[in-house]
């Protein structure tokens, strides 16, 4: 049964692999040798998929970005592997679980439109990017803002607007968004956001240091515009009094 | 006159050397690495012993050139260390999984290990030479060291922390400058004028630029759009730091509810960790609207006009909402007067003042202190626990004690009020529950201390998003009181988890867990001490009480629970380690790893030496220097916490503490030798030291409690006072034990001082174990057994009488003469 489970979650996703060197040729990044596409299938299968993820656009999107062109190349090694990565000043691009969880806890849909608060990398942008129609990210370090919007250039990401300056009061021009996510550290859940999300729409938000995410929030608003929370354990730490 | 000038010089510079470089690490890293790297730092000690045991005959031979030598290399090293750590790109949080941390982790340990080494050669050697006064020479290193502690922290207040190291050198140097007796003028010449020539170098390009971790809040801070640093103030307090910039906006835990805007605020920065926010208010109009939006106004919905006190001042968070509710009287508790002096002076204009309002009242003072001495009642007592975020989810303050959050403390403030009153604390939510629950616990056992039978009664419990607060009354909760909790907690969609009487439909409809997780384990806690001394034990996380005996409030990892969490979720459990604790465990490690090797090292060429001691006699050495070394690191650390409350300030109890243990401890060793004289019986030297930490730990607590509100200069001459009889006690083993090893093995006596330098780095970090695990009564206690264990080591062979290492008819000892 198992050995079954493994076989189909191997074809699924390699034909992901396929689905993303293909789309790659036919739409936004530049089609070049792939020296990391191993790695890449492995963390989706190892890191991603075995821990529970399980929305095949998330799968697909997480196998075709190339984590390893969103660091320092002198990093690339080591981008494929279960840990955050320093980006400088201060910032980190996020375990590749929790970036799929993240994603996955929004349920998008092709015609969604996405702000992030927080760009870092633009790594998250770039996985929200395959998912949705247009993805806004607001970046509020100058120089990580400006090296984002480049390789979004570079890599031929149409769908994603970068804009260097303070999200907290988001883009009242482009709002309401259909999903939020909040990839910067935040005492409190800023309220010009909560308006600008629409009814029926969700915002993510990993809580902890930039290191250690222990959990995850997901705002949730209603059609009457009420507002509630989930929080989301990203470990299976299920049991409360566990060494009786 | 002159050797004795400079050993206490050295060691003055030596001990300032280790506060000066806690408090360069507690500003650039977190404090707790830094103890990581001043113990191994501390094993230069060691270190230093098993070279003079290496190479005593040549060095012995050159002895004022070499005293002089290393006295210079201290003074170049030490400021030379610091300045080439920072470096380093050690970043502690990446040791998990950048092997390149290790690495930088080494150099760290090879840069400051250089100038450690330096300062204890010239004090090892020094011992070596002149064993036969050791009881003297070890009365002026050890008031040197005394002198150190004291001199270092009044320069705290003068320099800036980049420049504590040219102070450390300059001393150094003075050493070195002292030593011109011993030779000639023109040697002297030699090494004193470069020395001062690189001393006035390094004092040019000081204070030395602090390089602090990007991921720390100061360095995030100032990586803001039209960030600036507008204020900056060095004491032994700590580093405060403000920063201004239009994008700054704190308010932890603020409810969804909240629609409008947060006013422009600075980020005011304590040892360069996570902000507190400092607010704009004009002082004339209605302070900001969100304040009401925060978890920890709840008490405002059912006092009116209240009598507050507020313990921190902080940013002015607290005070602002007093203000807002037109508080009849508010006390504020601040322990920094440089906090006071900026709201109400520096940043006037940005803050409105609201320090200098008649019904404000500001009072410069730890909190627990004057919630244990303060006399006047209260209708709110607000005592804040929300700290850096990011500090509390990564435990790296898992090993500061903090006597505001334990049962001693709550019942303290309970006492404070009025029959109506409340006591409100607030802290972050960390998933799965922990610090909630132990501020649970910790109200409920005072409660029941209070002779409240059933404690649930007496608390409102409930929770956002990010923050839980619990309110602990001095009478029951009415039922008018719960339902306007109710409706505030309604308004601001925050979860009740507790009250008197709750159902629990009500629970977990906000911010909702998978499982009323909260409810669940609140209820556990509130219904019997039976049911919760269980939740105790099977729970993954400590959340039984802080106590005053154990204040390690931020301390709730259990070791124990290590083989469940790795089972379960395999490396994933490393973001519910506590790094502190882990860190401990490691230094802790290391340390016994390179002090077996410097002990062994030594041994294993010593046989080739002139004096062989039979095995027997190599244990005895052992057991003897490494029990009063531990033990004394044992007593020293577990006073210097355990004064805190009394002295009511860590850097005071530290200071104070240290200087009148080492003080009465170099005494003792001036009349180590008449003692000596008096006492035949050598197992009783000991074991009086023994005999002392049991009774102080019986009455230290007696003492604390009837002196408490005395000013702080008499609690200083009574610590003073108490410490001296142990203190003498403490400093005569090590020299009679050093005196006696020199008259029959005298090429040991290098060795013992690196066994003792060994055991006081491992006693170090072994007590700080200890102590979150057992208690301080528990670690005193170990003390005074290891202290019998040195006095029983001499009757291994059955000597009715023990005389250390000086048996008269050499029956243990074997020379070889190997010339």
């Amino acid at each position: 049964m198992v050995c079954l489970r493994n076989y189909t979650v191997t074809v699924v996703l390699s034909l992901f692999i396929l689905y993303g060197v293909f789309s790659d040729v036919f739409s936004q990044e530049k089609p070049e040798t792939d020296p990391f596409g191993s790695e890449r299938l492995a963390m989706v299968r190892e890191q991603i998929a075995a821990r529970g993820i399980s929305d095949p656009g998330v799968l697909a999107s997480m196998t075709a970005v190339r984590r390893h062109l969103f660091i320092d190349p002198s990093k690339a090694d080591v981008a494929y592997s279960d840990r955050p990565i320093p980006i400088g000043h201060g910032q980190t691009i996020s375990q590749p679980f929790i970036v799929a969880l993240m994603t996955e806890l929004l349920s998008l849909d092709s015609t969604d439109v996405v702000f992030e608060l927080g760009t870092g990398s633009g790594y998250q942008a770039a996985v929200l990017s395959r998912l949705v129609s247009r993805v806004f990210t607001m970046e509020i370090i100058e120089p990580l803002g400006k090296a984002a919007a480049e390789r979004f250039n570079k890599l031929g990401y149409k769908n994603v607007m970068v804009q260097v300056g303070d999200g907290y009061y988001g883009l009242p021009g482009q709002a309401p968004f259909d999903a939020i996510i909040v990839t910067a550290a935040a005492s409190h859940i800023p309220p010009p956001l909560i308006n600008q999300l629409k009814p029926g729409g969700k915002m993510a938000i990993p809580i902890g240091s930039v290191f250690f995410v222990q959990n995850l929030m997901l705002v949730e608003k209603d059609s009457m515009g009420n507002v509630t929370t989930e929080n989301i354990l990203p470990v299976r730490f299920v049991p409360l009094t566990g060494s009786r | 006159m002159g050797l004795r000038l400079s050993l206490f010089v050295y060691s003055a510079a030596v001990l300032s050397a280790q506060v000066a470089l806690m408090r360069i690490f507690s500003v650039t890293q977190w404090h707790h690495f830094s103890y990581m790297i001043i113990s191994v730092a501390l094993l230069g000690f060691g270190a230093s012993g098993a070279f003079i045991s290496l190479f005593r005959e040549r060095l012995l031979a050159s002895f004022t050139l070499y005293y002089r030598l290393f006295g210079a290399l201290l003074a170049i090293t030490f400021p030379g260390a610091i300045f080439l750590s920072q470096s380093v790109p050690f970043e502690p949080f990446l040791l998990v999984w950048d092997v390149n941390q290790y690495i930088y982790l080494f150099a760290h340990y090879l840069l400051l290990l250089v100038p450690f080494f330096s300062g204890a050669m010239c004090i090892g050697l020094l011992f070596s030479r002149e064993h036969r006064r050791i009881g003297n020479l070890y009365f002026v290193n050890l008031i040197g060291s005394g002198a150190g502690t004291l001199l270092i922290v009044p320069l705290m207040f003068i320099l800036p922390v980049g420049q504590l190291p040219i102070a450390v050198s300059a001393l150094s140097v003075i050493g070195v400058a002292a030593t011109y007796t011993l030779g000639k003028r023109k040697e002297w010449s030699y090494i004193v004028i470069p020395l001062s020539a690189i001393w006035i170098a390094y004092s040019i390009v000081s204070p030395f630029e602090l390089n602090i971790s990007e991921y720390k809040g100061l360095s995030r801070s100032l990586d803001l759009p039209g960030a600036r640093s507008i204020y900056e103030s060095d004491s032994p307090l700590g580093r405060l730091s403000v920063v201004e910039s239009p994008v700054i906006r704190i308010a932890p835990g603020l409810s969804t509810a909240f629609t409008g805007a947060i006013p422009p605020q600075k980020a005011l920065h304590f040892d360069a960790a996570s902000p507190t926010a400092i607010i704009e208010w004009d002082g004339i109009s209605q302070p900001p609207e969100y304040l009401d939006y925060l978890p920890e106004a709840a008490p405002y919905s059912i006092v009116n006009k209240p009598d507050v006190l507020i313990i921190g001042l902080g940013g002015g968070r607290h005070l602002l909402r007093a203000v807002k509710h037109k508080s009849n009287s508010v006390t504020v508790v601040e322990r920094d007067e440089r906090v006071v002096k900026l709201i109400d002076d520096d940043l006037a204009r940005f803050t409105g003042r609201p320090t200098a309002l008649d019904a404000v009242r500001i009072i410069i003072s730890d909190g627990r202190r004057f919630i244990k001495t303060d006399s006047s009642t209260y209708d709110l007592i607000e005592i804040s626990a929300l700290g850096s975020f990011a500090a509390a989810s990564s435990g790296v303050t898992a090993l500061s004690e903090t006597y505001l959050f334990t049962v001693e403390a709550i019942r303290d403030g309970l006492r404070l009020l009025k029959p109506d009153g409340m006591i409100s604390l607030t802290a972050w939510l960390k998933h799965p529950p922990r610090d909630n629950l132990k501020l649970l616990a910790t109200a409920a056992e005072a409660l029941e201390e209070e002779k409240r039978r059933y404690p649930g009664r007496n608390i409102f419990f409930f929770r956002g998003w990010g923050t839980a607060t619990i309110l602990i009354k001095r009478e029951e909760f009415t039922e008018t009181e719960i339902e306007k909790l109710k409706e505030f907690c309604e308004n601001l969609f925050f979860d009740v988890i507790h009250y008197p009487g709750i159902n629990k439909t009500e629970v977990n409809r906000y911010n909702r867990f998978s499982e009323p997780v909260y409810f669940q384990a609140a209820a556990e806690i509130l219904s019997n001490a039976r049911r919760r001394e269980d939740f105790y034990a099977s729970y993954l996380f400590d959340v039984s009480p802080a106590k005053d005996g154990k204040p390690y409030f931020n301390h709730l990892f259990k070791l124990t629970s290590i083989p469940h969490l790795y089972r379960t979720l395999g490396v994933e459990w490393i973001p519910f380690i506590e790094w502190g604790y882990i860190i401990l465990f490691a230094t802790l490690v290391q340390a016994l790893i390179a002090s077996t090797v410097l002990i062994l090292i030594p041994l294993r060429f010593l046989k080739q030496s002139t004096v062989v001691i039979r095995r027997v006699r190599k244990l005895k050495i052992w057991i003897y220097f490494s029990s009063i070394g531990l033990a004394y690191m044992f007593v020293e650390i577990v006073f210097t916490q355990k004064f805190t409350l009394f002295l009511a300030e860590p850097v005071y109890s530290v200071s104070v503490t240290l200087a009148a243990l080492l003080f009465w401890s170099g005494m003792g060793s001036y009349f180590s030798g008449e003692i000596r004289k008096r006492i035949p019986n050598a197992f009783l030297i000991p074991a009086m030291a023994a005999a002392l930490i049991i009774t102080e730990i019986a009455l230290l607590d007696h003492v604390f409690n009837a002196a408490l509100h005395l000013s702080l200069g008499w609690r200083v001459i009574i610590a003073i006072v108490i410490i001296a009889p142990l203190g003498f006690a403490m400093g005569i083993p090590f020299p009679i034990g050093l005196k006696a090893l020199g008259e029959s093995a005298e090429n040991y006596v290098p060795w013992a001082w690196g066994i003792n330098g060994c055991a006081s780095v491992i006693g170090a970090v072994l007590a700080m174990t200890l102590s979150v695990s057992f208690g301080f009564s528990a670690v005193l206690t170990a003390a005074a057994g290891l202290y019998i264990a040195a006095g029983l080591s001499g009757l291994i062979t059955g000597d009715k009488v023990f005389i250390p290492f000086n048996d008269s008819g050499m029956n243990n000892i074997r020379c070889k003469d190997n010339r």
